[in-house]
C-alpha cells in the first residue's frame, strides 16, 4: 500500500512502434479494449511468454478530489479497502491471493488510486471476483476504521514526518501551490486522519468506487475473449453511480518568487528550486523532461558535472517533471549540502544553468543524448507485465488514452534545440520560482 | 596481464528448464552456462522479448574482503573503477554511456561486488567494452580517489540523519563485533580516512581475478558470438586467486542485551531485534524460508496480523534470514510512534517465543508452499531475475540444478523439518534489540525489559 509510486515513464500501447533516432528499435506492444455497459473500461494486453497475469483495477480518485478537513481519504480508503466485503474477511484478499501463488498491492496517488494482483495466468478469475466483491459490497466498520487510521498514521510518520525527503516535499507544494489541492500530501494532514470518520468513507465508497469510475487491465497470458466474458461475469451487474461534480480550484498563475525555509533536525541543508508547469498532456512537458535529463540524468549531466563532480558541493543533485491531470511542478532537488558550501552557492549554479539553457542552444548530441536516456528507458520498462500495466494506467489517468505515450515518444525525437530554448524561457522564471530549503536547527 | 591463453570451454551446458506446474503451462528457461580456461564462470540467458541486454561481473570481493582498520576499502576500489581506466577518463565514462542511454554501475556488498551494465542491444559491444575496460584497467586516479572519498565519507555522516541506517549500523556492529560483518560496505569514518591508493591498488590486483569471478550476460544475445566476445574481453585475463585467512568463529550472543540510541527529534521508533542466522548453504535453507514467511513476510503473516492488522500499531514489519557466505543476521525490522514502543518489543518477542514453542501449523505450511510454488514463474519474468537466480546459486556453490529443483525442494519440506529449525533456530532469550527513538519517551518504558544501554548519536 504505497503512496504515490513515482514513475518516470508513460507507456504506450501501439501496434508496432518504431523508434528512429539514434535507436532504432523495434517495440511490439498491442492493447485491446473493451466498454461495459455499466461504464466500466476493460484494457487488454496479450503476452504469453510467461504464465503469468498482473490484474489491476484503477479508480479514477485521489487527493486531488479531496478537500480540506479530509485530506488523506483517499489514500486512508486505500486500506480499507483490504479490511474485509461480503464475502471476504478482513486482510482475506491478500491472504486468498498469496495462497494462490500471487502477490497484491495497491498505491494512492493525486490523480488516482489503483488495486492490483499479479499472479499465476490462471487465476484470472480468482482475481475479478475478489476486485468485485470489494467494489460492490465493502465492509466499512467502527473498529476496523480506528486500527487502521492509526496505520495510516504510522505510514505518514515514516514517510513525511521523520523522513527530509518527505518533509522537503510536503513543504515545498505547500509554499508553491495556494488553492489547488496538489498543495496537500497525498498522505493527508495528520489532523485530518485523526478527524476523518465513517460516514465520510461511506460517502466516500459510493461517489467513487463505482464501475463507471473504474478502468481494469489485464496483462499477460490472457485470452481477450475468455477476459471480456469474465469481467462481464462478475462486474457486469453492478450499477454505476453518480459522480460528485469537480469541483477543484485551478490553481492561480504565480506572480511573484516564494521562498520558505524550514528547519530540521540534519547537518547539512537540502534545497529544492520548483517551477510551474502544465498538466501531463501539453505539448511543453515532453521538452521539460528532456531539460530534466540534459540537467541531472547521468554523471554527465549538466548539474551533476558542476555541483557533484566538480564543485563536490552536496551529496545529489536530481531533477523531476511532474505529470498529472492537473499542472504540476518541474523541480530540481540538491540534498546535503556539505560543510564549506552554503545553500546560496549551489542554489546560484542552479540559476547559472538556467539562464544557460535559455541564452544558448543545446548542442544537438547533447540533445540526442537525453532523448536516448528517455527511449532506452522506456524500452526497458516493458519488461514486465505489472510495469506495463502501471505505465498504461497512468496514461490513462492522465490523457484518458493509454496509447498516449505514443505522442511523448514522438515528441523526444522532434523537440529541437529551439523548442528547448522556447520552452526554458517560458517556465524558468523568477516569478514563478519556489525555493524551499531544508537547514539544520539550532 | 596480457599473456594469451587459448580458451576452450571447459564445460558447456545448454540447459532448458521445463516446469509442469499444476495447471499451468510449461514454463521454458533459455541458459547457458560455461568456464574460459582462466577460470571465470560465463553465465549467458537468451531473452528476445525486448531489444535489451545486461551484463554483470560479480567479483568475490566485498567488505568481508575489508583490510582490518581499512572498512570500507573494497567500497572505495568498486566506487573508484568507474572514475578512470587506462583508456579513459572519469568524465569519457560518465559520456560514453549517458550517451546511449544505458547504465553503468558498482554495487559493493558484504561478501561480494558487481559491476552492472544495461543497454539496447545495440549497444552491447559498448557496455561490454566498459565493463571490460573498468574491471580491467582501472587507473585510480589520485584526485578520483578523493573524491570517492569525500562521498563515502559524507555518505556516512548522512546516515546520522536516517534511523533505519542508523538501527542497522548498530545492529551490526553488536552482532558482529570483530567479524568482518561488523560493518557496513560503505565503512567506518576512521577506515575510509586511512585506506591508501597503494591499498586500492593491492586490493584490486588481489580480488578482481578471473577464479573469483562470474560474468552474466542476459537479454536478446546470440550466445555463439557473444562468448567469442567474452573470450576476446576477458580471456587473457590471469592471476591466482590467494587464499584469504579464515574469519574469525561467530560467538552467539548470550543473554538479552538492548541498546537504546538517542535521536530527539524522532517521532517513531525505529527496530531491528535478532540474532545470528544460517549461511547461504545451509541445509536448513528451506524449511527457514517457509518458516520465515510464515512469520513475518507478507500480509498474511503472524506478525503483520498481530501487530499491524488487529493493532495498527506499525505500517510496516519483516523478519529476514539474511543467509551469506557466514552465517547472517536473522532479523525483524519494524518501526511503531514512540508511545507503543514498549507494546510492539513485547508483542514481537512474545511471537518468537510461541514460535520457538509450539512451532507452525500444517495449513500455515501449505499455505506458505502455495505461496512459493505458484509464485515461482513470476520471480523468473525478466532476464535480469533469472540471472540473479543462477548467480546466486554459483556464487554460493548451491548444487547444479537448483532453479530446476526450486519447487521440489520447497514441496519436500516437512512439518517437523520446520518446527525443529524454529527450535533450534530462534533464540528470544539470547537476543539482541536496538532502538533508535526520542530516549526521554521511551527508556522508563524500555526499562522494564531489562538493562538498557544508552548512546548518543
Amino acid at each position: 500500500m504505497l503512496v504515490k509510486i513515482v514513475v518516470k515513464l508513460i507507456l504506450s500501447l501501439v501496434i508496432i512502434l518504431w523508434l528512429q533516432s539514434a535507436v532504432l528499435a523495434q517495440v511490439e506492444l498491442e492493447i485491446k479494449e473493451h466498454r461495459l455497459k455499466n461504464g466500466l473500461t476493460l484494457i487488454m494486453h496479450e503476452d504469453h511468454s510467461s504464465p503469468i497475469i498482473s490484474f489491476q483495477v484503477w479508480y479514477n480518485v485521489g487527493s486531488r478530489n479531496e478537500r480540506p478537513g479530509i485530506t488523506g481519504i483517499s489514500h486512508l480508503f486505500e486500506h480499507m479497502m483490504f479490511k474485509g466485503s461480503k464475502n471476504v474477511g478482513p486482510e482475506e484478499h491478500s491472504r486468498i491471493v498469496n495462497l494462490n501463488g500471487g502477490a497484491d498491492n495497491a498505491f494512492t496517488t493525486e490523480d488516482t488510486t489503483a488495486y492490483f494482483e499479479n499472479l499465476p495466468g490462471s487465476k484470472l478469475a480468482l482475481a475479478a471476483e475478489l476486485e468485485a466483491d470489494r467494489m460492490a459490497s465493502l465492509l466499512l466498520t467502527a473498529q476496523t476504521l480506528a486500527s487502521e487510521r492509526e496505520v495510516v498514521k504510522e505510514e505518514r510518520r515514516l514517510r513525511i514526518d521523520n523522513s527530509l525527503f518527505g518533509t522537503l516535499a510536503e513543504q515545498l507544494y505547500a509554499t508553491a501551490f495556494s488553492l489547488h489541492p496538489y498543495r496537500w500530501p497525498v498522505n493527508g494532514w495528520m489532523s485530518d486522519l485523526d478527524a476523518i470518520n465513517l460516514e465520510d468513507c461511506q460517502a466516500f465508497y459510493r461517489s467513487y468506487y463505482a464501475t463507471n469510475n473504474t478502468t481494469v487491465l489485464v496483462l499477460g497470458d490472457i485470452d481477450p475473449q475468455e477476459t471480456i466474458s469474465t469481467i462481464e461475469k462478475y462486474f457486469g451487474h453492478l450499477a454505476p453511480q453518480e459522480r460528485p461534480r469537480e469541483a477543484i480550484p485551478p490553481e492561480p498563475p504565480q506572480k511573484g518568487k516564494r521562498q520558505a525555509d524550514y528547519y530540521v533536525s540534519t547537518q547539512f541543508p537540502w534545497l529544492a528550486v520548483a517551477y510551474h508547469i502544465p498538466e501531463a498532456t501539453h505539448p511543453d512537458v515532453p521538452v521539460l523532461e528532456l531539460i530534466e535529463n540534459i540537467l541531472s540524468q547521468g554523471h554527465s549531466s549538466r548539474l551533476y558535472k558542476r555541483i557533484i563532480y566538480q564543485g563536490q558541493m552536496a551529496q545529489s543533485v536530481s531533477a523531476s517533471v511532474d505529470r498529472n491531470k492537473d499542472p504540476g511542478l518541474f523541480v530540481v532537488t540538491i540534498t546535503g549540502i556539505k560543510e564549506g558550501h552554503s545553500p546560496e552557492e549551489v542554489e546560484s549554479i542552479i540559476y547559472e544553468e538556467l539562464e544557460r539553457l535559455k541564452g544558448e542552444t543545446v548542442e544537438e548530441r547533447e540533445l540526442l543524448k537525453a532523448r536516448n536516456q528517455l527511449e532506452a528507458g522506456l524500452i526497458f520498462s516493458l519488461q514486465t507485465n505489472f510495469i506495463k500495466g502501471i505505465r498504461m494506467g497512468l496514461s490513462q489517468v492522465q490523457s484518458g488514452d493509454p496509447r498516449a505515450f505514443l505522442k511523448d515518444l514522438e515528441k523526444y525525437r522532434k523537440a529541437t534545440s529551439e523548442d528547448v530554448l522556447r520552452v526554458a524561457k517560458e517556465y524558468f522564471t523568477e516569478r514563478n520560482r519556489t525555493v524551499l530549503r531544508l537547514l539544520p536547527e539550532g | 596481464m596480457h599473456r594469451y591463453y587459448a580458451i576452450t570451454p571447459i564445460l558447456f551446458l545448454v540447459l532448458f528448464v521445463g516446469y509442469s506446474l499444476a495447471e499451468e503451462k510449461a514454463l521454458s528457461l533459455n541458459y547457458q552456462k560455461t568456464s574460459l580456461e582462466n577460470g571465470l564462470k560465463v553465465i549467458m540467458v537468451e531473452h528476445h522479448e525486448l531489444p535489451t541486454v545486461a551484463v554483470e561481473l560479480l567479483v568475490r570481493a566485498g567488505s568481508a574482503h575489508d583490510l582490518p582498520g581499512r572498512e570500507g576499502l573494497a567500497h572505495l576500489v568498486s566506487s573508484t573503477l568507474l572514475e578512470g581506466t587506462t583508456r579513459r577518463t572519469s568524465q569519457g565514462i560518465s559520456e560514453e554511456i549517458d550517451f546511449i542511454g544505458g547504465t553503468l554501475r558498482t554495487d559493493c556488498d558484504y561478501d561480494s561486488t558487481s559491476i552492472t551494465a544495461t543497454s539496447l542491444k545495440r549497444d552491447l559491444p559498448t557496455i561490454l567494452d566498459l565493463i571490460t575496460d573498468v574491471a580491467r584497467h582501472p587507473s585510480f586516479p589520485p584526485e578520483e580517489l578523493e573524491r570517492q572519498r569525500d562521498k563515502a565519507t559524507t555518505a556516512i555522516l548522512r546516515e546520522r540523519d536516517d534511523k533505519a541506517a542508523i538501527a542497522r549500523r548498530h545492529f551490526h556492529e553488536m552482532l558482529y563485533a570483530g567479524h568482518p560483518y561488523d560493518h557496513p560496505p560503505l565503512g567506518t569514518l576512521e577506515g575510509v580516512k586511512t585506506v591508501t591508493r597503494e591499498e586500492v591498488l593491492e586490493f584490486h590486483k588481489r580480488h578482481y581475478l578471473p577464479g573469483n569471478s562470474i560474468l552474466v550476460v542476459v537479454g536478446d544475445i546470440e550466445p555463439g558470438p557473444t562468448l567469442e566476445e567474452l573470450r576476446r574481453s576477458f580471456g587473457d585475463l590471469s592471476g591466482e586467486v590467494q587464499s584469504q585467512p579464515a574469519p574469525p568463529a561467530l560467538l552467539p550472543q548470550t543473554g538479552q542485551r538492548i541498546r537504546l540510541i538517542d535521536k530527539p527529534d524522532l517521532t517513531q521508533t525505529e527496530i531491528r531485534i535478532g540474532h545470528l542466522g544460517i549461511d547461504r548453504a545451509s541445509p536448513e535453507y528451506f524449511p527457514l524460508l517457509l518458516l520465515n514467511r510464515i512469520l513475518g513476510v507478507g500480509p498474511t503473516s503472524r506478525l503483520y496480523t498481530r501487530l499491524r492488522a488487529e493493532r495498527g500499531l506499525t505500517y510496516s514489519v519483516r523478519s529476514q534470514f539474511d543467509a551469506r557466505k557466514q552465517k547472517g543476521p536473522f532479523v525483524i525490522s519494524t518501526y511503531t510512534k514512540n508511545e507503543t514502543t514498549l507494546e510492539t518489543l513485547q508483542l514481537l518477542l512474545e511471537e518468537l517465543k510461541r514460535l520457538k514453542k509450539e512451532g507452525i501449523t500444517s495449513e500455515e505450511l501449505q499455505g506458505a508452499k502455495a505461496y512459493f510454488a505458484g509464485h515461482f514463474p513470476l520471480n523468473i519474468e525478466t532476464p535480469a531475475q533469472i540471472a540473479s537466480q543462477l548467480l546466486e546459486q554459483e556464487f554460493y556453490g548451491l548444487p547444479e540444478g537448483y532453479l530446476e529443483n526450486y519447487i521440489k525442494n520447497i514441496q519436500a519440506v516437512t512439518l517437523q523439518e520446520v518446527n525443529s529449525a524454529a527450535a533450534r533456530f530462534l533464540d528470544p532469550n539470547n537476543i539482541l534489540i536496538v532502538l533508535v527513538s526520542k530516549a526521554e519517551e521511551v527508556l522508563e518504558k524500555v526499562k522494564t525489559l531489562g538493562e538498557v544501554e544508552l548512546k548518543g548519536l
